[in-house]
């Protein structure tokens, strides 16, 4: 990776994105419950289906 | 100092302007990229230990578990800064220490990709042996031209970047959903009480560890997603965009197509589906199937040529090739191992996805309580692009020892647990699976090392 001057280009997306408007959101309530429901919740119960 | 060809062909961020992927195309794309014919493979992995109920809920438990894991080591990194699973992998690894999870990018793709060509190749010559156009000594030659030619043809679909990945990717989806399906009902409408009487070949006496293993091959095939998954998320504008694709469109299909895999080694002891499919139906049933094969393995060779482009556009020598020359670096291995050793990969299945657990829960551990937990959920976009002495991820010499010690101390924990050769286990592999202790003590070790040492030290921009 670049140790000299930067790019001009990627000096400019850097800059942008050292903003934290510019930054995309970070995980939601919303997507916490999916992510439980179907990394751990719904493994669970697959496993107790599959092993009665 | 000639820029990248395009945004999305360099290792560049991307802007907010730039992350246009909805749900929807991510969608397609992920499930392009995991609905190939390895899921055959897998499936019949864990065939040889579990019947079909068993390995259905073993299986598709075992992947929703790994694409967790990989959904929260690189999403959040990947759709807030818009960077791929290596330049998020900088702040764990340092702005040297990175090139280890270039490498194990790299090698990693390349394996799963001379999978992919080689099921192709061998797919096409038993067709064309089935249908009497070719003997059985020319399936060889065949298999070998068949993968080269498909390697040109990823070349030249590539050089549209990104954009041409998405695209043929809204067509396969099609193909791969709709045939997918036919085939699975096809399977089980006409099988369905063989398979039910059907007795793992190489069950082992313990039941328990026969579903453990089950669960271990499913977690165990979703995480080699961490290499893949960056380059495409990235497009996506922020976490939530990204949750569901990821979660429904990359983790599910593999488990559900397995059950081709699964189902098919149970009740004719063969997971390829262009070879059952013409003993259930016939030749024409035959080209249904490798029309599946070539679509499906097209997609995710696509995606992971694309990946791994963007990947090696990270390392200083690499930085300013051109994208077809990246493509290049990508392919040609696949070719060359295609060529001369077709069956390598084939032999050592098992023995492959074991280097993939061995090598990437401990990452993915690593990066979940770096970035959700140290960091709370901010890093330096700068530092990750420029390194060098008093930069906040150049750690000592470039690399972070809290990283090195725990991939180390979670590779040797996979090795106590389960040896990827030989398949010979210790406790508590019985109870806990391997990947899952793993990624535990890889996360433990960092944490620690982080706290107790990289902290106190002013380094990694805490």
């Amino acid at each position: 990776m670049a140790r000299e001057a930067l790019h001009p280009e990627l000096e400019r997306q850097i800059a942008v994105l050292e903003k934290p408007e510019n930054q995309g959101a970070g995980f939601g309530g919303i997507d916490w419950i999916w992510l439980i429901a179907l990394g751990f919740v719904g493994p669970a119960l697959l496993l107790i289906w599959g092993w009665s | 100092m000639s820029a990248p060809d395009t945004s999305d062909e360099s290792g560049w961020p991307l802007t907010h302007t730039e992350r246009d992927w909805n749900q929807w195309q991510l969608f397609a794309v992920l499930l392009v990229t995991a609905a190939a014919t390895w899921c055959y493979i897998i499936g019949e992995y864990v065939g040889y230990y579990l019947n079909l109920r068993m390995g259905i809920a073993a299986m598709t438990a075992g992947s929703m578990i790994g694409m967790l894991m990989v959904t929260l080591a690189v999403v959040p990194t990947a759709t807030r800064y818009g960077i791929d699973s290596i330049a998020a992998a900088r702040p764990q690894f340092g702005d040297r220490g990175w090139i280890i999870t270039v490498f194990l990018q790299y090698a990693s793709i390349i394996g799963w990709n001379c999978l992919l060509m080689i099921f192709f190749g061998r797919s096409v010559g038993q067709l064309l042996q089935a249908i009497g156009v070719i003997d059985p000594a020319s399936v060889d030659w065949v298999l070998r031209i068949v993968t080269v030619l498909a390697c040109v043809l990823v070349y030249l679909i590539l050089m549209r970047g990104g954009t041409g990945l998405e695209r043929v990717s809204q067509v396969l989806f099609v193909i791969i959903v709709g045939i997918g399906v036919w085939m699975v009902w096809l399977l089980l409408a006409n099988q369905s009480e063989v398979i039910a009487a059907a007795k793992p070949a190489y069950a082992s006496g313990s039941l328990r560890w026969d579903y453990v293993t089950g669960i271990e091959i499913g977690i165990v095939s979703l995480i080699s997603w961490w290499p893949y998954i960056g380059a495409m998320v990235r497009k996506a504008p922020n976490a939530h965009s990204a949750t569901l694709p990821a979660m429904l469109g990359m983790g599910l299909p593999v488990p559900l197509l397995s059950i081709v895999g699964l189902a098919a080694i149970l009740a004719l002891q063969v997971s390829d589906p262009s070879a059952w499919m013409i003993t259930l139906g016939g030749s024409t049933f035959g080209v249904i199937a490798l029309i599946f094969v070539i679509a499906a393995n097209l997609g995710t060779t696509l995606a992971g040529v694309y990946a791994t482009a963007v990947g090696l556009r990270q390392v200083p020598a690499l930085a300013r090739s051109r994208w077809n020359t990246l493509m290049l670096f990508s392919l040609v291995p696949v070719a060359f191992v295609s060529l001369v050793v077709p069956d390598l990969f084939f032999s050592n299945f098992g023995t492959f996805l074991a280097f993939i657990g061995v090598f990437f829960a401990p990452i993915c551990a690593i990066q979940i309580v770096d970035y959700l937990i140290l960091r709370r959920q901010r890093i330096s976009i700068r530092a990750v692009f420029v390194g060098g002495p008093g930069t906040d991820y150049h750690y000592w010499g470039g690399f972070n020892p809290a990283a090195i010690l725990a991939m180390a101390a979670g590779f040797f924990t996979y090795l106590y647990l389960l040896n990827p050769v030989t398949y010979a286990s210790n406790s508590p592999y019985d109870f806990l699976t391997a990947s899952l202790p793993t990624a535990v003590v890889a996360g433990v070790v960092y944490a620690l090392v982080s706290v107790l040492v990289v902290k106190p030290a002013g380094k990694g921009g805490y």
